[in-house]
């Protein structure tokens, strides 16, 4: 008897009872929400985990986690936002914050400088037909992120679909338009290898069009320019780029007078200066100018530019005067390049071979000074220098001081101590460490592996022309001709000077800044006649 | 002196071969001016001193006006000015040949050596050893075969040009009577030469420094000298040192093309 | 060899990864400098030393200096010559020869009467201003621009008058040459400072020309005879700072 009150009572007590614990876990969703909207985000992240990891609600549960990134977010605490809100976002249509979570990761991915991890997420999982009910400009930036991850992936097709269909306000529109001209270059660059002269033309003209219509947007005068700069990420690089690129097109489609005017262009100093300086030694190469090409690639040469990486302007020089038969000047250069960028073969193979883990190269990339012991600290300083210019390597240390700084603010917050939620928030942050540290590793890694496999190209170049001016030699011997190239042909006119208002004064070994980028050379022609 | 000059040029095609690149290819540097003055109007305000005159000291303002004709030519007219042109100042009632005022001629004293060698040692310098120039308007050729680039610790960039001037034009010319009036001495012709140089700070301003020796026919006509009434000529050689700026206007506008950054 | 269409399509390629090349903030303005005089000794020989803007002094003679440079910006010179001529200008034997007041003055109460004979000094060389001349845009000379300021010795020497009744150009005097004791030391090599600057342009990397304007000055003070009524001789302490302005040309050799 006793037994079966008990159980009714048990029975007529516990449905109050779970209504009960229902209405208190909606009210810890609804205290955390008030904690969300007094600003104290702590506390709210705090309440609104303990709704995700406990209510039996779905919805509270999909509110709660949704809310949880959002806190996190606000709080600055970029990498455990992104955790949850890729939550939202990979558990698809069906969550109720599915494209809010999408934007979450938009925002996350922009704060973090990331271009890589979040958008290839990001395509992983793309919605075509939910996210077109995506908030236009966020949708644009997503189709810019896969459409830059698709060009990496060299799917030029798909890419350029994802890049057209950015808006033209977005502000990655001028972006968009940039990397769809590059596609049009690289596409040129296959039809040219392909010996498809119409194609070529034609995806190099489509590439100066879009070139054309980035500059435009500046409205080609300073009121019109400023409005550009407000509207757009990045426009006044683009503006830069895009000159540099007008001139590399112009070069792919064999206009090269148009390709030196577009080269002198780029500003001196500037960051795409070094670039321009090389590519218009060959432009005027191409046009015979070897003069002026060598005055290119003397600045290139000079003080200024020790520490760059360019070891085809040693490779031109040597190929410059080999095409003016002075012999000595051109095994010269090679030797040069030999010395200097032939010397590391062994260096960087042996570093490449030594089957180091990823993260092993990482150190090069993220810390500034390298200890001896260091694997990287073998590395040569020109090969060091170069990757390091590169625009992603600020991109991952830029996420990497993202990261450490999320580490120690985890530590420090009062109200998580003890808590799930600290431990799984630091668990993210260090997974997420790990893993760019392995990523930006293999960065290194594959650029060492680049320059390794860029000089032992050219030291293949290097021997080829060694070889073919052995071999001119001998039939200069042959003919009765001097191997001196002072004994044959003459110097070359000296340049034009246009008129009294152009300085003509001779280069004495001493590089005054102002002077760089004027260098001219008079060669001799010192090929016999045929 | 002929054989330290041949010296000097032997040295200098010597260093010419001493320095000279391969024999197959010369490097030259083909550079715009980044301060062109071909075709460009300079108006200058400079201040001047004499310096080698014993017993005068003038200070004048110095107006100039250039043209250059190309970047190694230019033409100039000067103004010299030690005192208010055309005014002579007050007449002396009982002496219509002398005149009174002197703020007009800031520009004009003797010099120490000018009161001891009168005062203390009793002694005169000749007349036309005292007569002093008011104000000189002339006409130089400007020839400036050189133009230089310098660096100030290696830090600074600054740019100059050099040049010779020749030229002359007409000078007014006033002594100083030991009762402190003055008599208008005449107008003569007056030789100028001398060099200098302008260091441009921008397109359309520079900083001149010249040194000008301007050469003329002092003549004191009845004055009291060492022997009586007397007539005393003499050419007189004065060194001037000015410094001044200048600014030009019009000439070639560098060639802009719009760019967006 | 590489063909046209094969190389405009490597190059294209190459460049799409191109790594730009680092900026530097605080670059110099002169990179290998040709003539860094830093570490470098110096030998100048001036056999052009004349004085300018003379008053009643001229002089001509030669130098010899030896500097050391520490860098390029500063230096220090040992520096001496003679003025094998020295003595005074026909503007001071003009004044004279039409005095009629010199009766019993032998010590003429003038300043800036002192001619220098022989000296040698010691002092800073500072040249803050490395650059070159363009010769009508077809010869170009590299020259650095510099101070000195030191102090030295040197000896003075003056004109007296002594009675000569009938002397053919003055009339009742000559003038004597007399060594100089007085001033600082009242001995007859007196302490001088001096100042100035000039232009040394490189022709080699060891030779070079010099072109410089020096001011060598020193404490003038000595009993001079005077006549302040125009009757009695009196004696007169003329005390002033007596400048010699020198320009100087000369060649130099850098080692």
């Amino acid at each position: 008897m006793r037994k079966i009150i008990s159980i009714i009572f048990a029975l007529a007590v516990l449905p109050g009872a779970l209504a009960f614990a229902q209405g208190n876990k909606s009210d810890q969703l609804n205290q955390a929400v008030e904690a969300y909207n007094a600003n104290n985000l702590a506390d709210a992240a705090k309440q609104f985990y303990d709704v995700k990891m406990n209510d039996p609600q779905a919805g509270n549960r999909a509110q709660a986690e949704y809310y949880l990134a959002q806190s996190l977010f606000k709080m600055g605490m970029y990498q455990s936002a992104l955790a949850f809100y890729n939550a939202v976002f990979v558990a698809g249509p069906a969550h109720p914050y599915y494209i809010k979570g999408a934007e979450g990761l938009v925002n996350v991915a922009q704060a973090l400088h990331d271009d890589t991890l979040i958008p290839s997420q990001i395509n992983k999982y793309y919605n075509s037909q939910e996210f077109a009910k995506m908030d236009p400009m966020i949708l644009s930036r997503i189709n810019f992120y896969v459409g830059l991850l698709l060009y990496r992936q060299e799917k030029y097709g798909e890419s350029m679909a994802f890049l057209s269909a950015i808006d033209q306000k977005s502000r990655v529109f001028a972006k968009g338009l940039f990397l769809q001209a590059i596609i049009h270059i690289r596409l040129g660059v296959r039809y040219n290898l392909a010996r498809d002269e119409a194609r070529t033309q034609a995806e190099y003209d489509q590439a100066i069009k879009l070139f054309e219509q980035i500059v435009d947007l500046s409205g080609r005068e300073e009121a019109k320019a400023m409005k550009a700069i407000a509207s757009y990420d990045n426009i006044v690089r683009l503006w830069q780029l895009c000159t540099l690129n007008q001139a590399r097109a112009y070069y792919g489609k064999g206009d090269y007078a148009k390709a030196v005017m577009y080269y002198t262009r780029i500003p001196k100093f500037s960051q795409d200066w070094a670039d321009a300086l090389f590519e218009m030694g060959w432009a005027y190469f191409m046009r015979e100018e070897y003069g002026r090409a060598l005055g290119a690639l003397h600045t290139l040469h000079s003080p200024r530019y020790n520490n760059l990486f360019a070891p085809e302007s040693w490779i031109l020089k040597a190929t410059i005067y080999f095409h003016v038969c002075l012999y000595e000047e051109a095994s010269a250069a090679l030797n040069f390049f030999n010395q200097r960028y032939e010397s590391m073969l062994p260096t960087l193979k042996g570093i490449l071979d030594a089957g180091l883990p990823n993260e092993k190269f990482a150190s090069l990339l993220l810390l500034d000074k390298l200890d001896k012991a260091d694997p990287m600290a073998k590395v040569p300083e020109l090969v060091r220098l170069s990757i390091l210019t590169s625009p992603r390597v600020e991109n991952f240390r830029h996420f990497l001081r993202s990261l450490e700084a999320e580490a120690k603010a985890i530590e420090q917050v009062g109200e998580w101590k003890g808590t799930r939620l600290r431990d799984e928030l630091a668990g993210v942050v260090t997974v997420q460490r790990n893993l760019l540290v392995r990523t930006a590793g293999g960065f290194v890694k594959a650029n060492l592996q680049n320059r390794y496999q860029t000089i032992l190209g050219f030291v293949g170049h290097a021997k080829m022309v060694k070889l073919e001016i052995t071999s001119h030699e001998r039939l200069l011997l042959k003919a009765g001709l001097s191997i001196k190239a002072e004994e044959r042909g003459k110097l070359a006119p000296r340049p034009n000077v246009p008129d009294e208002t152009y300085n003509y004064w001779p280069f004495k070994e001493e590089y005054w800044r102002d002077e760089l980028g004027y260098y001219v050379y008079t060669v001799r022609r010192a090929c016999p006649a045929k | 002196m002929k054989t330290f000059f041949l010296t000097l040029v032997s040295l200098t095609l010597i260093s010419a071969g001493a320095l000279a690149e391969s024999p197959n290819e010369r490097v030259h540097v083909l550079q715009k001016r980044d301060y062109s003055v071909k075709n460009k109007i300079e108006v200058g305000g400079l201040f001047a001193m004499s310096v080698d005159d014993i017993f005068t000291q003038h200070y004048a303002g110095v107006l100039t006006l250039d043209y250059h004709i190309d970047e190694a030519f230019a033409l100039e007219f000067t103004w010299l000015s030690c005192k208010i042109p055309f005014y002579m100042g007050d007449k002396v009632s009982d002496d219509p040949a002398a005149y009174t005022g002197g703020w007009l001629r800031s520009g004009h004293s003797y010099t120490d050596a000018y009161y001891n060698i009168k005062d203390d040692a009793q002694l005169s310098p000749s007349n036309a050893d005292l007569a002093m120039i008011s104000n000189y308007w002339g006409l130089n050729v400007e020839f400036s075969p050189i133009y230089g680039k310098f660096s100030l610790f290696n830090w600074g960039l600054a740019r100059a040009d050099f040049y010779v001037t020749a030229g002359g034009g007409v000078v007014t010319t006033e002594y100083m009577r030991p009762d402190k009036s003055w008599v208008d001495t005449g107008l003569y012709f007056m030789g100028s030469f001398g060099m200098g140089f302008r260091i441009f700070l921008a397109r359309w301003f520079a900083i001149r420094l010249d040194m000008r020796d301007l050469t003329f026919a002092a003549k004191v006509e009845g004055e009291a000298g060492a022997t009586g009434t007397t007539t005393e000529t003499k050419i007189r050689s004065t060194l001037f040192v000015m410094l001044g700026v200048s600014f030009l206007f019009g000439g070639e506008e560098p060639v802009q093309i719009w760019s967006p950054y | 060899m590489r063909s046209g269409r094969s190389l405009r399509a490597i190059l294209v390629a190459a460049v799409i990864v191109a790594s730009s090349a680092p900026a530097r903030a605080d670059e110099p303005v002169v990179a290998n400098q040709l003539y860094d005089m830093g570490g470098k000794f110096e030998m100048a020989l001036s056999p052009v030393s004349m004085s300018i803007v003379d008053k009643y002094t001229r002089h001509f003679g030669f130098s010899l200096g030896f500097d050391y440079f520490f860098n390029d910006y500063l230096g220090i010179e040992l520096d001496a010559g003679y003025n094998y001529i020295n003595g005074d200008r026909k503007l001071l034997n003009e004044i004279l020869r039409t005095a009629q007041t010199l009766d019993g003055i032998h010590k003429l109460p003038l300043t800036d009467l002192k001619h220098m004979t022989w000296f040698t000094n010691i002092g800073l060389v500072f040249s803050p201003l490395y650059g070159k001349l363009d010769f009508s845009s077809e010869f170009a000379v590299s020259m650095h621009l510099y101070f000195v300021a030191g102090a030295g010795v040197a000896q003075y020497q003056y004109t007296e008058l002594e009675d000569d009744p009938g002397n053919p150009e003055f009339g009742s005097f000559k003038k004597v040459t007399k060594t100089y004791t007085g001033g600082l030391t009242g001995a007859a090599v007196q302490p001088t400072f001096h100042f100035g600057g000039g232009l040394r342009f490189h022709i080699t990397q060891g030779w070079g020309i010099k072109l410089e304007i020096r001011d060598v000055f020193f404490y003038d003070k000595y009993e001079a005879d005077w006549k302040p009524a125009g009757i009695d001789v009196q004696q007169k302490t003329i005390k002033d700072f007596v400048h010699i302005v020198f320009l100087r040309l000369g060649v130099c050799y850098t080692f």
